[in-house]
This record gives C-alpha cells, sequence and structure tokens, in this order.
C-alpha cells in the first residue's frame, strides 16, 4: 500500500490570518461555543465573519451515525485526514486514538499499511473505501461497492462511510486552506497524567458517541433539483441533513454574490470531474443571469472577461483546493488573502470546502 | 513427606521449564518483530523512492496487482524542455560542476512543473519530460503546460542570476508544448519500470521542443495547444514548417508572456 505522510512529515505552513481583527463572534454562536468547547476555539473565531461556516463547524463537533460505529467513524478520519495531508486534522484523530487508549504501535500500524492490520475485513474495506471517496481520482466503483457488499456491508452502511468520508474532507480543506496551527492537546499524549483524558473523553463520549436512529431529510431536499438525486440517495444519514443545511445556508449568505459561489463550486466539480454537480451549478446559476457561454468559458479557461474582479482572482485558485499537497495551497491563499477582504476570503474557504466535500460525495450515486 | 517433596520438586522443575520456554518464546517474538519492523521500514523507504519515479496511485496499483497491468487511452499535454548548447558546455567543465549545474536546473524546472499540476516523467540528459492530465485527470492541463514552462523560463532567469555570481555562462532552456490522446501506463521490466506515455503526441512534442532553435524562441505550442489559451497569454504565429514522421507542415506559436494573477 501507498504510504501517505506521516505527521511529522507534512509541510504545514503558518496560520494565514486576517490583515484586520476578525469581528467579534455572534453572540449566540458563541454562547454555544462556549457550552460546547469550554471557550471559543480559535478556528472558529478565525470564521466569525461568515457565521454560516462557525454553525457547520459546530453543528459537525459531535457527527452523529445511524450506521456505522463511532470507533470506525475514528479511523476513517484518521486515514483520510491522513491521506489528505492536513496537518491539523490528522494530528487531532491521532491524539484522541492515543488518549482513547489506542497504542502507539497500533496506530502506527494503521497509518503505515491498515490493510495488513488486524482490523476486521469490513473494517478494512470501509477504510479503503473511505479513502477513495475522499480522493475521487480514481473514483470507487462497483468493484469497491461490491466487496463492501460481499463482507456484509449494507448500502445504508456504504452510504454513511462516504458521507463522513466527505465530511472529513470537509474538515480538512478549512483546516489547510486556513492552516490551523496542530492543535495544543496533542501535547497531553503519553504524559504521566493523560490516562486520566481517557475516563473524561469516555464520559464525554457516552453522552455525544451513541448511534442514533434514521433522521429522514426535510421533503424539499430530496425533491428539489439540482442535488436531489444525491439527497434521496442519502435520506436518513443524520450527516446528510447536516450537509443539506449548511449547503442551504451557503448560498443564502451574502458575503460573496451567490452567483460567485455556484462558479466556485462549479470549477471544484469540473476539476473532480462530478458532472452531475456541475449539472446542477448550471441550473442555479442560469438564474442568476449568467449565459451559457460564458459559464462555459469559466469552466474551461478559469477565466472570462464578464468576471467580476472578485470572481477573476477567487475562480483559479478554487481548483487548487482540491489538490492535498498543503504547502502549495496555503501559498496561494495566502497570496489571495493580501488581495481580498477577510470575510470574502473566509466564505471562499467555506464554499470550496463544501463545494469539495459535495463533489466527492457524488461519486456514490455511480455505486450499485 | 518424600512423595511432597518429590512432587514439589516436579513440579518446580514444569515450571522453571515452562519459564525457560516462555522467556524463548518471547525472545522469538521479539526477534520476529524486529525483523517484521525491520522488513517494513525497507519496503517503506523502497515504496518512497519509488514515488520518486511513479505517482503515488500507481505505486499502489503496482503493490497491488504487480507491473505491466496498466496501460490506457488518456488525453493529456506533454512538455519537453531541454538546455540550448548544454552539451558543448559541458565539456570545458569538471564532471562534478555538470552534475552541480545540471542539479540546481533540474531542481527549479521540476518545482515549476509541479507547482502547475504536471508530472515529471523522466529526464534525459540535460532535458526533460513533463505530462499533464496522467494520472489524474486535468481539465485545464493545456494551459497548466504552458504556464509551467512560463514558470521554468522564469525560475531559470533567478538560476541564472546564481550562475553568473560564480562566473558560469547562463543557460537557456528550449520548451515545446503539444497535446492529445496517447497510452499511458506503467512501462517496463521488473529490473526498472516507469510511468510514461506513448504516442505521436509524444514525438511531436519532441519536434516542437527542437523547432525553437529554429525560431530562435523559447517556448513553442502546438496548434491544438494555442487552441486552448485565451487572450491572456499573448502568442506569436511562426512559419509553419515541414518535420520529419510529419505528412503535413506543423503550425507553431511563440508564446511570450502571461498577462493573467500568478
Amino acid at each position: 500500500m501507498h504510504q501517505p505522510p506521516l505527521l511529522d512529515e507534512i509541510e504545514w505552513s503558518e496560520p494565514i490570518s486576517a490583515r484586520a481583527v476578525p469581528p467579534p463572534l455572534d453572540p449566540e454562536l458563541a454562547r454555544q461555543a462556549k457550552a460546547e468547547f469550554g471557550g471559543v476555539p480559535p478556528f472558529m473565531s478565525r470564521f466569525a465573519a461568515c457565521p454560516w461556516a462557525v454553525r457547520m463547524m459546530m453543528r459537525f463537533r459531535w457527527p452523529q451515525f445511524a450506521y456505522i460505529s463511532h470507533r470506525l467513524a475514528d479511523l476513517i478520519l484518521l486515514v483520510v485526514s491522513q491521506d489528505s495531508s492536513c496537518r491539523y486534522c490528522y494530528g487531532n484523530a491521532r491524539t484522541y486514538l492515543r488518549l482513547t487508549g489506542q497504542s502507539e504501535t497500533r496506530i502506527r500500524q494503521l497509518e503505515t499499511d491498515f490493510q495488513q492490520s488486524d482490523l476486521p475485513e469490513q473494517h478494512r474495506l470501509a477504510l479503503e473505501f473511505a479513502r477513495l471517496v475522499a480522493r475521487a481520482s480514481p473514483r470507487p466503483g462497483r468493484a469497491e461497492a461490491a466487496a463492501l457488499t460481499n463482507a456484509g456491508v449494507t448500502s445504508q452502511e456504504a452510504a454513511e462511510i462516504a458521507t463522513y468520508a466527505t465530511y472529513c474532507v470537509l474538515a480538512t480543506r478549512i483546516a489547510t486552506l486556513v492552516a490551523v496551527p496542530p492543535s495544543p492537546t496533542e501535547k497531553l499524549v503519553g504524559r504521566w497524567f493523560s490516562p486520566m483524558f481517557r475516563v473524561v473523553l469516555e464520559l464525554e463520549g457516552r453522552k455525544h458517541r451513541r448511534q442514533i436512529p434514521p433522521q429522514p431529510l426535510p421533503a424539499h431536499a430530496i425533491a428539489t433539483p439540482p442535488m436531489s438525486a444525491l439527497f434521496r440517495h442519502l435520506d436518513g444519514l443524520p450527516l446528510a441533513s447536516l450537509l443539506y443545511r449548511a449547503l442551504t445556508e451557503s448560498l443564502q449568505s451574502k458575503i460573496l454574490p451567490r452567483r460567485t459561489k455556484l462558479l466556485l463550486w462549479a470549477v471544484v466539480a469540473r476539476a473532480l470531474q462530478c458532472t452531475t454537480c456541475e449539472a446542477g451549478c448550471r441550473t442555479l446559476i442560469a438564474e442568476e443571469g449568467i449565459i451559457e457561454d460564458e459559464f462555459n468559458e469559466v469552466l474551461q479557461r478559469l477565466h472570462s472577461r464578464g468576471l467580476t474582479p472578485l470572481e477573476a482572482k477567487l475562480v483559479p485558485i478554487a481548483r487548487e483546493t482540491t489538490r492535498y499537497v498543503p504547502a502549495a495551497i496555503q501559498a496561494k491563499i495566502r497570496g489571495l488573502a493580501a488581495e481580498i477582504r477577510d470575510e470574502e476570503l473566509v466564505e471562499f474557504v467555506a464554499i470550496t470546502a463544501l463545494s469539495n466535500a459535495m463533489a466527492r460525495l457524488t461519486v456514490v450515486l455511480d455505486c450499485p | 513427606m518424600n512423595a511432597v517433596l518429590v512432587a514439589a520438586f516436579a513440579l518446580g522443575l514444569v515450571v522453571a521449564a515452562a519459564a525457560v520456554l516462555l522467556a524463548r518464546q518471547q525472545r522469538r517474538i521479539q526477534r520476529l518483530e524486529q525483523a517484521f519492523e525491520s522488513g517494513e521500514q525497507q519496503l517503506e523507504h523502497l515504496q518512497q523512492a519509488f514515488q520518486h519515479f511513479v505517482p503515488r496511485n500507481v505505486v499502489e496499483d503496482v503493490i497491488q496487482r504487480g507491473v505491466a497491468i496498466r496501460g490506457e487511452h488518456r488525453d493529456v499535454t506533454v512538455l519537453f524542455a531541454d538546455l540550448a548548447g548544454f552539451t558543448a558546455m559541458s565539456e570545458k567543465l569538471p564532471a562534478e560542476r555538470v552534475v552541480e549545474i545540471l542539479n540546481g536546473y533540474f531542481k527549479v524546472a521540476s518545482r515549476a512543473i509541479a507547482d502547475h499540476n504536471g508530472h515529471l516523467t523522466k529526464f534525459m540528459g540535460d532535458g526533460l519530460m513533463a505530462i499533464f492530465g496522467a494520472p489524474d485527470p486535468n481539465p485545464w492541463q493545456a494551459m497548466d503546460a504552458v504556464r509551467a514552462g512560463l514558470a521554468v523560463l522564469s525560475a531559470l532567469d533567478a538560476y541564472n542570476a546564481e550562475l553568473e555570481v560564480g562566473g558560469h555562462p547562463p543557460l537557456r532552456a528550449c520548451i515545446g508544448i503539444h497535446g492529445g490522446s496517447v497510452v499511458a501506463g506503467v512501462i517496463g521490466s521488473s529490473a526498472l519500470v516507469e510511468y510514461t506515455v506513448i504516442g505521436d503526441v509524444v514525438n511531436t512534442a519532441s519536434r516542437i521542443e527542437g523547432l525553437t532553435r529554429r525560431f530562435g524562441t523559447n517556448l513553442l505550442v502546438s496548434d491544438a495547444i494555442r487552441a486552448s489559451l485565451d487572450e491572456r497569454f499573448e502568442v506569436r504565429e511562426m512559419p509553419p514548417v515541414e518535420v520529419k514522421g510529419k505528412s503535413e507542415e506543423l503550425v507553431t506559436y511563440a508564446v511570450e508572456r502571461f498577462n493573467g494573477a500568478a
């Protein structure tokens, strides 16, 4: 198996900070953050100018599942965050596993070759499937889906694995694009008092890490184009309703014009060869007054005379967000940060992260 | 009493023997673990080294399915770059200096290509070949390849400034770019493999690179590539020329600069 970089091998830049002091977090969100985290985490403050992004991060704090176990989800986060070279998420996933009792040797084996580990076959196949969904190139196909089914994984479980893998992509994109620094909790691992954290985390886990019954999506989510086919496929998954809410709120936000956000989404979709998402954007963008030829030109050349000056800066960088090379992406985002307003930057980061997740998730539609 | 002593003695012997066996077994397991770990590390180093030559998803495929199984038709853009006059220049320099200068150039050129989503497939003397659009698909491959070519020239300018300090004459790169359908795959034997592309596109790109000397330009692209560029690329049409292996004259364009954002 290919060896993705280990934690210390990832090239990671200094945080990409705002030129001016970001605005304070919305009081209601700040109150919720204090209740959840005991304070407002710095990376959340960083997105204060874009409330829907903060709400999205808060809702994803304790992802809930209807079909798969939280332990499998922990492993998916480890594998996907390592594979996408996100220093922040990978470090967090690793720390959580260590603090909840996984040995260094076992984690190292998962990092270097989970196929050879003593994980049950279902879990190994699930991790491989998650990795393919998160990468989107090559896409997981019928063979991978059949392998999962043959190992006894149900279609709902497979959909939940894929959805969680793309949630991990969403998290890794956000952390990578603004270069969130490694969490200080990493330093707790291996300390004499670290076993105490295991107790705390297990108690906390009992409250938040429970399987819940399937959560039906709102009727309009599965009936309204352009993403109705995807959401119909994911109906019942608790994470799907969170994604749907994030998607709806992102398009309602007024920081970047709606047409700009749709263009960014379309570019990410083209980069990941997601024709379903691209077609969806094409439908929606027509309502914004962008003519077909102009839309096609943007997708073909990442440029058009009809783009606003802001769009002309954002569109070429949107396609870079699909790459898993943090140092190169962060250098480009840093350059962008010097040219645009901070609220535009954070919404750009959030919308491209979400587009990455949506486009990669759409591959499950191709699976039987 | 004696029977109890004998039984205790026998039990002691059994326990001692079991302890010895257990200790031996543990040492054996330890040795096996060490051997396994060392083998794993070696494999890891090998994989990492292999990835310098072959893209990562191809490495996985080769490991899982073996060599000589991959081959697919792909639309790609091929970039050839060569250093004009370097061979003659190298004959007058100490071998170490030649290697040092060449490695310095390859370092900056590789960086420029990777920054524009290109994949370096081979070095040939003072030349190199890069592909865009494989192994990962890239809808903007032609544009990326041309911008990579311009970035190589720009990086070479900076490198030449460094060489000048050491009293070395500047290097001049010649770049040719063409695109189309090729067969892409892992090619070679168990002794030596590489991920590369084969087809007329490759030969044409190489011929176009050769034409840069004739036209006195640094970066030439084919008509097919020109069609994918927008007005931000400043290009100049070159006279059509006959080239070896082509029934029709080849139309090329010199790319002068890119007027968009970096």
